[in-house]
């Protein structure tokens, strides 16, 4: 395609878009409510992957060690020996004394009741270790029991599986809603599209008689639907932004609310979103165009 | 040069429209197609634009053998002809300069080409002072000419004409036929299909009468024949 080409069928593109603009507008609701649909979903997707990685990065394993250990001077020789492994990333280590006494901060007055007279130590010392990848929380384990002191170590596995399980489902979810979306769009456009040209068949035909080629004929359709694709993009991004704005500040504005669910700022995914939009925008109305076209070349 | 050799055409609903029909067009020649509806006259311009294919038989336009051009080579195929038909077949959205000029586009003629020949070819046709306007604005016989100066924007060898005079009266109908006549006599080849007894009559070209798919009269200065 020449420069030349491309500028006339940018321009007739952009001609027939205004010229039809009933349809047009009609395209471009179509598509902006499918992109709207895909982009609640990707947030969605988006927000149950961040939840994902706040479970995991709170997925910890708890080591205890034993009161001899703690009194016999072992505590500095056992975080030695836990901060090299592999999997590890932080070693803190925690009290006995002060995990009762968080324990007790958190109870009602009349729980609190039934711990009265327990000795301060009643919890022994321990460890509490981030680790790199919980998937391998199991082997990191192993590798601690060993280790001199060591009398007790809480993996939180059951959990770490749960949030495993749930972030592979919402992967394989989302590949599939995609690509459910990504059809549906491509359907209802291309329907959409081949009204637009049913009401311009005339037009084809004219161009066939006075000896357009299907390429010539097929361009300024594809960069008309790739247009609407565009504009519908835009159109999509502003609308979820005021929808995604809206409900965070609704989420804000609720401590209670605020306090269990965390979303991710829009600031750090507009791009995400935009692109996504613009991409698939742009695909579907190409896709749309060139699948409808297809039969009123054929003269 | 437009030859049809043993040229039949069976349509799929069993209707045989042309039976081995065979015609000789010499170039710079001006002929009638005629014929009682049905006759096949539609089925001998399909063909002559691609169109249709025939069921059998050879088929020579410009030196091409239509029958043999591949998908692709149709538009370069359809670029030797001019096409005028009864409906005017215009763009609604384009002006009338527009509407002939992009028939130079579809060709990837050069802008100063563009902007030389169309304004000559509207001057030929009468329409240089309507260059702005769309087709709505304009009477049947002006949109007719738009679609002649369409049709030979890009100096075709063959201007194919199918009932180019149905839809007008009959002074707009002598307007176009001057016109035909005249772009006849820069050398381009005219084949006419018309129910236009008073134009076959007054013009005394040569007639091709074709009825019920043969070629039933051929006369080098005919007129026209009813036949029942």
């Amino acid at each position: 395609m020449s420069i030349r080409s491309a500028r006339n069928f940018f321009r007739e593109a952009f001609g027939n878009l205004l010229k039809n603009g009933l349809m047009s507008a009609a395209s471009i609701f179509v598509v902006t409510a499918c992109l709207f649909l895909f982009g609640i979903f990707l947030l969605v997707t988006i927000n149950i992957n961040f939840l994902g990685e706040q479970m995991e990065n709170q997925c910890q394993l708890q080591v205890y060690i034993s009161r001899e250990a703690s009194k016999g001077g072992m505590i500095q020789g056992i975080s030695n020996q836990l901060k090299p492994l592999d999997n590890v990333s932080k070693v803190e280590f925690l009290t006995g004394e002060k995990m009762f006494a968080d324990f007790k901060a958190g109870l009602s007055p009349d729980r609190l009741a039934s711990f009265e007279g327990l000795p301060a130590d009643v919890i022994p010392d321990s460890f509490k270790i981030t680790l790199k990848d919980i998937t391998l929380s199991s082997e990191t384990a192993k590798q601690i029991e060993p280790i001199a002191g060591v009398i007790r170590i809480e993996n939180r596995q059951d959990t770490i599986n749960i949030v495993n399980t749930i972030t592979n489902a919402v992967h394989h979810v989302s590949i599939w809603v995609v690509l459910i979306f990504a059809l549906i769009s491509v359907f209802i456009i291309s329907n959409t599209i081949k009204l637009a040209l049913y009401a311009r068949r005339k037009e084809i035909n004219i161009m066939k008689y006075v000896g357009a080629t299907d390429s010539f004929i097929r361009w300024p359709f594809m960069i008309e639907g790739m247009l609407v694709g565009l504009v519908s993009a835009v159109l999509s991004f502003f609308i979820t932004q005021s929808v995604y704005m809206a409900l965070l500040a609704a989420i804000n504005s609720t401590p209670a609310i605020s306090a269990m669910i965390h979303l991710k700022a829009f600031g750090e995914i507009w791009y995400i979103l935009l692109g996504s939009y613009a991409v698939l925008g742009i695909a579907i109305g190409a896709v749309g165009s060139a699948v409808s076209i297809r039969k009123y070349l054929k003269v | 040069m437009i030859i049809f050799q043993n040229v039949s055409k069976v349509y799929d609903n069993g209707v045989t429209a042309l039976d081995s029909v065979n015609i000789s067009i010499e170039k710079g020649e001006f002929v009638f197609l005629v014929g009682s509806s049905a006759a096949g006259k539609s089925t001998l311009i399909k063909l002559m634009m691609k169109e249709i294919e025939p069921t059998s038989g050879t088929i020579i336009i410009n030196n091409m053998d239509v029958g043999a051009l591949r998908p692709k080579d149709v538009p370069y195929f359809r670029r030797t002809l001019g096409v005028v038909f009864q409906d005017f077949r215009l763009l609604p959205n384009k002006t009338v300069y527009e509407n002939v000029s992009y028939a130079m586009e579809v060709v990837g003629a050069s802008r100063k080409e563009i902007r030389r020949q169309v304004p000559t070819v509207l001057s030929m046709v009468g329409l240089a002072h309507k260059a702005k306007m769309l087709p709505s604005q304009l009477s049947g016989g002006e949109q007719q000419r738009v679609s002649i100066a369409r049709a030979i924007v890009n100096n075709p060898a063959v201007l194919i004409a199918d009932e180019p005079t149905g839809n007008l009266d009959p002074d707009t109908a002598l307007e176009i036929m001057g016109i035909m006549e005249n772009i006849n006599r820069r050398g381009t080849t005219v084949v006419m299909a018309t129910h236009a007894e008073k134009i076959v009559n007054d013009m005394q070209k040569r007639v091709i009468q074709v009825e019920r798919g043969t070629i039933a009269r051929d006369e080098k200065k005919g007129g026209y024949i009813h036949v029942n």
